[in-house]
């Protein structure tokens, strides 16, 4: 009887799939958690991993492209975190994280591409002593909007600092998600992203 | 409570990280100090524009690679879907033998149903029935 039994579970537990497969097809994508999407991905629905992708692939970019201001490096390191994504899917655990969790990956394949194609030295990457470089000249004009002149700022921002900030202002991460992306602790985050406000600041006071 | 200390909690302030009991003295420091006031506003001015950065648009090539990715991963997950799928026809073939089974048993017993009721009406219809000639 426990055989009967066992299959009429497993039916049941069919006909559960079924529902909450049909569930998801009457809910658009786009109001589908990362978490939900995570869990379909892992188990194998392929159309899940590519909005997940269509979801995060300019966020990736962008952000690749202004860690390391070269659009061939940028695009490498791009390719190669969707690529980590789709084949380590699986060690993902905890879908909530996979925001933070693919943005850790993006940034461990910008320091791939740094060392590999040596477009910035690795040093300046490591370097948390100095916010931003003084002696480089800050090409803005007062024509320039706002935004324009902060996005340069911004970039002046050595590594360390910069990606910090980008997470907070452009990805809008807490504090914790930051620490997790960039493997370091929350009370760090809080003093880079204090130290890099001061520097823009004194970057821009003249234009505001 | 000093400038720095003002300064830093201006930072996480705008990022909607303060601690409530922070904002008090925060905000009492601010009322009397012309330089946090301006890093404030300053700070908060930059903090906004910020926010409305908005992403460069990814190379179209990418989105290739990610296709051809897509098709290699499908076969792959194929391929797993098969392993899960052993042990699921396990269960199948073995509930199968446990329904024949059960089948069968039931089969026999009402079998001996049949013939428990066939002996019942026999003893009724003979007058020398089984029962008699059982003793014997
Ligand atoms: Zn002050």
């Amino acid at each position: 009887m426990e055989g009967v039994a066992t299959f009429a579970v497993l039916m049941h537990l069919n006909s559960i799939n079924a529902q909450l497969t049909e569930s998801v097809n009457t809910t658009p994508l786009s109001e589908i958690s990362d978490e939900e999407l995570v869990l379909q991905f892992r188990n194998g629905n392929l159309h899940s991993g590519s909005f997940l992708y269509s979801r995060y692939k300019n966020g990736i970019y962008s952000f690749c492209l202004r860690m390391l201001q070269d659009s061939e490096g940028a695009k490498d390191a791009t390719q190669d975190t969707f690529v980590k994504m789709v084949t380590n899917i699986q060690s993902l655990h905890n879908g909530r994280a996979f925001k933070s969790w693919l943005f850790s990956v993006a940034r461990n394949e910008v320091l791939m591409v740094v060392r590999r194609n040596k477009i910035v030295p690795m040093e300046q990457f490591d370097d948390e002593t100095v916010v931003f470089d003084h002696s480089t000249p800050l090409k803005i004009t007062m024509q320039n909007e706002m935004k324009e002149k902060i996005h340069t700022a911004m970039l002046r921002l050595k590594p360390a600092y910069r990606e910090v900030y980008m997470l907070r202002e452009i990805e809008g991460f807490s504090y914790e998600e930051i620490a997790v992306a960039t493997g370091t602790t929350i009370s760090a985050v809080k003093s880079k992203l204090f130290k890099s406000r001061v520097a823009l600041n004194e970057m821009l006071a003249q234009y505001q | 409570m000093n400038c720095q200390t003002t300064k830093e909690q201006i930072s996480q302030l705008l990022d909607n990280e303060l601690r409530a009991e922070e904002l008090q003295p925060m905000f009492q420091h601010l009322s009397e100090c012309e330089e946090c006031r301006k890093f404030f506003l300053q700070t908060k001015d930059i903090h906004d524009s910020a926010k409305t950065l908005e992403y460069i648009t990814a190379p179209k090539v990418i989105d290739q690679k990610f296709a051809v990715l897509g098709m290699e991963q499908q076969q792959s997950f194929l391929s797993r879907k098969f392993t899960i799928s052993v042990p699921s026809a396990i269960y199948s073939i073995g509930a199968v033998i446990v329904l024949m089974l059960f089948i069968y048993v039931s089969g026999t017993i009402q079998e001996k149903q049949i013939a428990e009721q066939y002996r019942q009406t026999m003893s009724l219809t003979m007058p020398y029935g089984a029962s008699s000639y059982d003793r014997n």
